[in-house]
């Protein structure tokens, strides 16, 4: 929208590599960051939001924790069909109305935003209903345990103009991760080979419970009947990540699983599975996560003729190829060695240059934001774009009372929101995991069709 | 120097200067009944806003799904009569197609701030803009759909130092049209356009160069440029970080206002 903001969003190799240098050589001088008054800068009131969470298990638990860290939230209620985890809950939400029943949450008027953080299968009738009650919604991902529920979602919150949806794809909000999509995008790496995605654990995935039933329903990630697998559930973020950063559409996945080690437990979801994502020109990815090893635990790598970029643990590092071209910076940038390679540090905060001319990468060159972590970010970008969007519908409406909604869209689409993952890109996501998981089911290989990733 | 710090700082003198440039002026006073005229428009449009309303929610929502719950405030528009006076015609604003922009510099680098809500009506004789400059106008854009581009945490700043929500809507009202452009000239008719501006509770009147374009489809398009100076408002620059930072003295303010006739 403004000129400075457009300059920031632009693809800018030369001034990514000019800022890095610039970085470099304060280090090497021995710089010393002179410091303005941040207070100066900072607004003195908080804008609230009063929240509901609708799901108490291990991520909504999560998500309440993270949501005590931002200013911006009020929980004003948490929800469970569980009693259990309500008052399991309820110490760190102490505000909060505990609700049993998830139309209570959406009966309040006071709350404006709510979190589904439920079994996917459970999403569809809760993010529904929650965008048609008027409220702002953040929808885990997957957003359903179907393609045609998935749509659905979509679909209501294309429709629900001056409402936010945000799909739970919190790496899209992470400034680590939008620090290294111009880097990415530079084609720093040279021409794109592979990517290589892991998530290893040595967790059964079973959780306890008196009775039966109430094991089955908090076990449902165990049952192929509500559960997306592995692949989908953990591996959403993976496989979604390579496209979002290399702007490649997905044409088929492969995939294959088994249950190597939790076998006597009845579950028919695979405790180790392999997904090969296909793109355009020989391009893939593939991805592999094992609930029966911890090897190497979890990272994702990107690899190119020139480079290859490894993200894990809210880091990423840079390995080049002996014949790629000299940038220059490398030579100063801080390294860190893996086994026989040696790591070019790529870190939010490194580029001063950037942040001092505006440039690509300025608004994820503050170092004290990767303190938190992506679903931190990710709330943080939902509260704000809540407060953001109700503030503007809302001047919108006093200055045009009898705009319709497309005229209400227009302006709306005017502002440039904070960065979030859309339902367009939940959708996409969902599937993609999706299929991903019904490959792996079948051992079989799908086409994906581009109009399978397109909302009616 | 940090550069992120120092960037949001310099937005903040951008404000500053915005609220104290935009809420003071040449000392003329604005002419005694359009000032009583435009009190009148202004007082609704300042009035606090009703507290967001939200529908009551569905007891059994997968039958019966509730209305949307947008917050919806108080209408801001003047009281003005939404029938024109004689001989007069209406057009209202758009709601979409126009912008405001301010433009500004400081010793660090250039600043500027955005809105796409600008709301309000015109009314002209029938012949305006080509055969008549005969109009009056009320102009309302609200403090915060203005968008900086020092980032998100800078629009809450600016936001405070211009007393949002005290004082929701930065206003204008236009007094006269002065006709500028060559008898038989062609293409959007020029104007220098005499009007009172309202910031917080300052009005002060000024004079900038405008054009007016009636368009095929029968709207109009007002668009307007104008540089100003600090100085001549007599503004102390501001500063920031113990003086080491200063804004640059010239800034601009840059419009389109698209306003469609009124439906009858």
């Amino acid at each position: 929208m403004n000129a400075t903001a457009n300059a920031s969003a632009e693809v800018n190799r030369r001034g990514f590599l000019k800022g890095g240098s610039l970085a470099a050589m304060m280090a090497v001088m021995g710089g010393v960051e002179l410091l303005g008054q941040p207070a100066a800068a900072e607004p003195k009131t908080v804008k609230k939001v009063k929240v509901g969470l609708i799901g108490l298990g291990p991520w909504g638990r999560e998500i309440l924790d993270q949501l005590g860290r931002l200013p911006q939230a009020v929980v004003a209620a948490i929800c469970d069909s569980y009693p259990a985890m309500l008052r399991r809950s309820a110490s760190k939400a102490p505000g909060a109305v505990p609700a049993e029943d998830y139309r209570a949450v959406l009966a309040d008027e006071e709350i404006r935003a709510v979190i589904v953080a439920t079994g996917s299968h459970q999403h569809r009738g809760i993010a529904v209903e929650a965008l048609a009650a008027g409220k702002h919604v953040y929808c885990e991902v997957p957003l359903a345990h179907s393609v045609a529920e998935a749509r659905e979602i979509a679909l209501a919150a294309k429709g629900a103009v001056g409402q936010v949806f945000q799909a739970g794809l919190q790496w899209r909000s992470d400034p680590q991760r939008h620090f290294l999509l111009p880097f990415i995008r530079s084609g720093a790496l040279g021409r794109s080979v592979k990517a290589r995605a892991q998530w290893h654990k040595k967790v059964s995935w079973r959780s306890a419970s008196p009775s039966a039933e109430r094991e089955r329903a908090i076990n449902w990630r165990l049952s192929r009947a509500t559960s997306p697998g592995l692949v989908g559930e953990i591996g959403i973020h993976a496989l979604e990540q390579v496209g979002w950063f290399l702007n490649l559409q997905p044409e088929a996945v492969s995939g294959v699983g088994s249950t190597v080690f939790w076998r006597d437990d009845g579950r028919d979801v695979p405790d180790t599975v392999e997904a090969v994502i296909e793109y355009a020109g020989g391009f893939r990815l593939s991805y592999q996560a094992s609930l029966a090893s911890s090897f190497e635990s979890e990272y994702e790598l990107l690899q190119g003729s020139d480079a290859t970029v490894m993200m894990r643990d809210g880091k990423a590092w840079m390995f080049k190829e002996v014949d790629a071209p000299l940038l220059g910076w490398e030579v100063y940038a801080r390294k860190d060695q893996f086994y026989n390679e040696s790591g070019i540090a790529l870190k939010a905060g490194g580029s001063k240059q950037a942040a001092l001319g505006g440039e690509a990468g300025a608004e994820a060159t503050d170092a004290s934001v990767t303190a938190f972590p992506p679903l931190y970010h990710a709330l943080e970008a939902f509260l704000g774009n809540c407060v953001e969007t109700d503030e503007a519908v809302a001047d919108f409406k006093s200055l045009f009372p009898s705009a319709d909604k497309k005229a209400l869209a227009a302006s709306l689409g005017t502002i440039e929101f904070r960065k979030a993952a859309t339902y367009a890109e939940g959708y996409a996501a969902t599937v993609l995991a999706l299929k991903a998981n019904e490959a792996v089911v079948q051992g079989a290989r799908l086409v994906l069709s581009k109009d399978l990733f397109e909302l009616a | 120097m940090k550069a992120k710090n120092l960037k949001r700082i310099e937005t903040l003198t951008a404000a500053l200067l915005l609220s104290l440039l935009l809420g003071c002026g040449p000392s003329k006073p604005t002419e005694a009944e359009n000032k009583e005229a435009f009190a009148e428009a202004t007082a609704a449009a300042n009035a606090p806003a009703t507290p967001a309303t939200t529908p009551a929610a569905p007891t059994t929502p997968a039958a019966a799904p509730v209305a949307p719950a947008t917050p919806v405030a108080t209408p801001a528009v003047p009281p003005t009569a939404t029938t024109p006076a004689a001989g007069m015609v209406r057009y209202d604003a758009s709601p979409t197609g126009s912008k405001m922009r301010m433009e500004g510099d400081s010793t660090m680098h250039k600043w500027n701030m955005e809105s796409t809500i600008i709301g309000g009506f015109l009314e002209a004789e029938a012949g305006f803009p080509t055969s008549s400059s005969k109009a009056t106008a009320q102009v309302f854009t609200p403090v915060r759909s203005y968008k900086s581009s020092g980032g998100k945490k800078m629009d809450s700043v600016m936001q405070e130092h211009m007393k949002e929500p005290k004082f929701k809507m930065i206003k204008y009202s236009l007094i006269e049209l002065k006709p500028k452009s060559p008898a038989g000239a062609s293409g959007p008719v020029q104007f220098d356009a005499i009007g009172a501006l309202t910031i917080l509770d300052n009005t002060v009147t000024n004079t900038m160069p405008v054009t007016v374009e009636k368009m095929a489809d029968g709207k109009l398009k007002v668009a307007g440029s104008t540089p100003l100076k600090m100085s001549d408002y007599k503004l102390p620059p501001p500063k920031a970080l113990l003086g080491t930072i200063n804004v640059e003295d010239d800034l601009s303010i840059t419009f389109e206002w698209l306003l469609a006739p009124k439906a009858q």
